[in-house]
């Protein structure tokens, strides 16, 4: 079963964060799932995987043009993404 | 309905724009009620229109396709045209190139009319999950379209779209099809591109057909399928015209049964079933039953594969590439966390959990694996049967439309998913077809599903059904306003 602590590790996977409500809400949710589903059997089968994927050549083509691509970022600027720079390290260097 | 659209425009009883603007002011007059459109591209699909007029007015030849206005599921890519996937994250999203299947279409001189509603990013069985209102039922008011390609089963119904395309995962097309009371083709995996169609679960993804019967549905099929290298999934293998195969007889064709399913019917459907296969056996079909191990497991090993799949496809929207960005955010954490809890509806933040917690290391055994198995099992015994049978039947869900109030029903999810996963789980080719009503009038759904790529098979027998069918609902054609 779900509990608060496993809660927190999924939130910290998804990157997503509800209110204390919402989040109680869709534990409750997610376990009532978990218990409709069952547990799965276990079979021991032989069958081959199925091999979908059919290999081709790797083959060097034109990609869209830069600009284009940057069209629905939410901001750009001289061909880059913008966003946040990561946390300063403030520990000593050596 | 396609062809006799065609026969229309080469007689020139109708201009194509003049068909496209009929549908345009259709879709103006109800379909604020109906909600089966999130975009609309009025000036784009008039253009499209007055090229194959300028055709015909030279005496060109035009395509089957050409001049007919058809809608396109919300999260397959159509050049500067909105794709939200009925999202709130990719509300200003318009993806830079198109689809294969939109290429197709737009080479075969198809119109379109704009992007259909759907279930957020193509998760739910109700359409009610979309961030841009829910799909009505096109018969009846406050009841369920069916999902996640509701827009579009709903807007092909109610005579807003000849046809449209559609994406199936677990149902996706066959269930708004059978709930609508329209028909629904989920092609072999492989058959159709995916290139362009934006990602929920990657090996269980399929672009399919809406389309009011099963020959508007092979013309379609037929213009969109075929090789793609772009997408690395997609099949070389031979394709047989399923237009070319609709008027073979059914005589001596093996159906199978699949009485796992047929066992779970409420009783008060027994005879409407009952009565297809009757009808089938008039055809002149071999009807025998099958069961197929582990069905049981089927929808449980879809869900946790669907979800895990889409715990890793949504992982790329994270406010920077593309998609909702927050406003104010002080980190790079911040900003994803943010951009993603705003941008994402409740559904799909519930099944990104999900499948983070089946994808977990110390239950990825136990969950992950085992579905993987099951799905192994499941397809390998559903190739078995039908080495000895052309093709496999069972409805296409337990129940017909619901009211909305009901949408959160766990054992309602279940009876309208569970006749659908099996052939999504073996990426088997299945199509539901209309084939009577329940006690209150709604519509039921009967599925075929054919060897891989046999598409051609299980349209045939579609359409042969439809010839005999005293209860499928004509349809509309249409043809009260054109005069076919």
């Amino acid at each position: 079963m779900i509990d608060k602590k496993e809660m927190d590790i999924l939130k910290q996977l998804s990157k997503l964060q509800f209110t204390e409500q919402k989040e109680a809400e869709l534990m409750r949710d997610m376990n009532r799932t978990l218990r409709t589903m069952g547990m799965l059997e276990e079979i021991r089968s032989d069958f081959p995987v199925a091999a979908v994927c059919e290999m081709r050549e790797d083959e060097v083509t034109a990609s869209l043009p830069q600009e284009t691509m940057l069209k629905n970022a939410p901001s750009a600027e001289n061909g880059f993404f913008i966003c946040p720079g990561g946390k300063q390290d403030d520990s000593p260097t050596a | 309905m396609i062809r006799q659209l065609h026969e229309t425009l080469l007689k020139k009883e109708w201009k194509a724009e003049e068909l496209t603007e009929r549908y345009l002011s259709a879709i103006r007059n109800t379909d604020s009620h109906l909600r089966s459109y999130i975009t609309v591209s009025a000036e784009q699909a008039l253009e499209a229109a007055r090229r194959t007029d300028r055709k015909l007015a030279q005496n060109e030849p035009i395509a089957m396709l050409e001049g007919i206005p058809l809608s396109i599921k919300d999260n397959i890519s159509v050049r500067g045209m909105p794709a939200t996937c009925g999202s709130r994250m990719l509300e200003h999203y318009r993806p830079v190139y198109d689809a294969d299947a939109v290429e197709r279409l737009k080479q075969a001189g198809a119109v379109l009319l704009g992007k259909s509603n759907m279930d957020e990013f193509g998760m739910g069985s109700t359409g009610a999950t979309s961030f841009y209102g829910r799909t009505e039922h096109p018969f009846r008011y406050g009841f369920v379209s069916g999902g996640s390609s509701g827009g579009g089963a709903a807007g092909v119904a109610a005579d807003l779209a000849v046809c449209g395309l559609g994406s199936d995962t677990g149902g996706s097309v066959r269930l708004p099809a059978a709930f609508c009371g329209i028909v629904g083709l989920k092609p072999t995996y492989g058959s159709v591109s995916r290139y362009g169609l934006i990602a929920y679960a990657s090996s269980l993804d399929q672009i399919g057909v809406l389309a009011k019967n099963a020959e508007d549905t092979a013309i379609v099929f037929d213009a969109v399928s075929g090789y793609d290298h772009r997408d690395a999934t997609s099949s070389r293998h031979r394709r047989i015209s399923a237009i070319a195969e609709l008027n073979q007889p059914l005589r001596g064709k093996k159906i199978a049964l699949l009485t796992d399913l047929f066992q779970l019917l409420p009783s008060e459907l027994q005879p409407v079933f009952s009565k297809v296969v009757s009808e089938f056996h008039f055809l002149g079909a071999e009807i025998t039953e099958v069961c197929i191990p582990h069905l049981s497991q089927a929808f449980p090993a879809y869900y946790i594969l669907a979800c895990s799949e889409c715990a890793s496809n949504l992982a790329r929207y994270d406010g920077v590439r593309y998609g909702y960005r927050t406003d104010k955010f002080d980190s790079m954490e911040e900003l994803v966390t943010k951009s993603r809890s705003e941008g994402f509806g409740w559904e799909v933040k519930r099944r990104i959990m999900l499948g983070n917690y089946f994808l977990r290391a110390e239950r990825y055994d136990t969950y992950y694996q085992r579905a993987v198995q099951i799905r192994r099992s499941i397809t390998c015994e559903m190739e078995q049967r039908l080495k000895e049978a052309d093709m496999l039947l069972c409805p296409s869900a337990l129940t017909a439309a619901y009211p909305f109030e009901r949408k959160n029903d766990a054992a309602l999810v279940y009876q309208t998913d569970c006749c659908t996963v099996p052939a999504s789980l073996s990426g088997l080719p299945a199509v539901s077809v209309p084939c009577g009503f329940d006690s209150s009038g709604l519509p039921l759904g009967i599925q075929l599903i054919g060897k891989r790529f046999c598409e051609h098979t299980v349209l045939n027998a579609a359409y042969q059904y439809e010839q005999v069918s005293s209860d499928v609902r004509r349809a509309k054609t249409g043809g009260d306003f054109f005069g076919i």
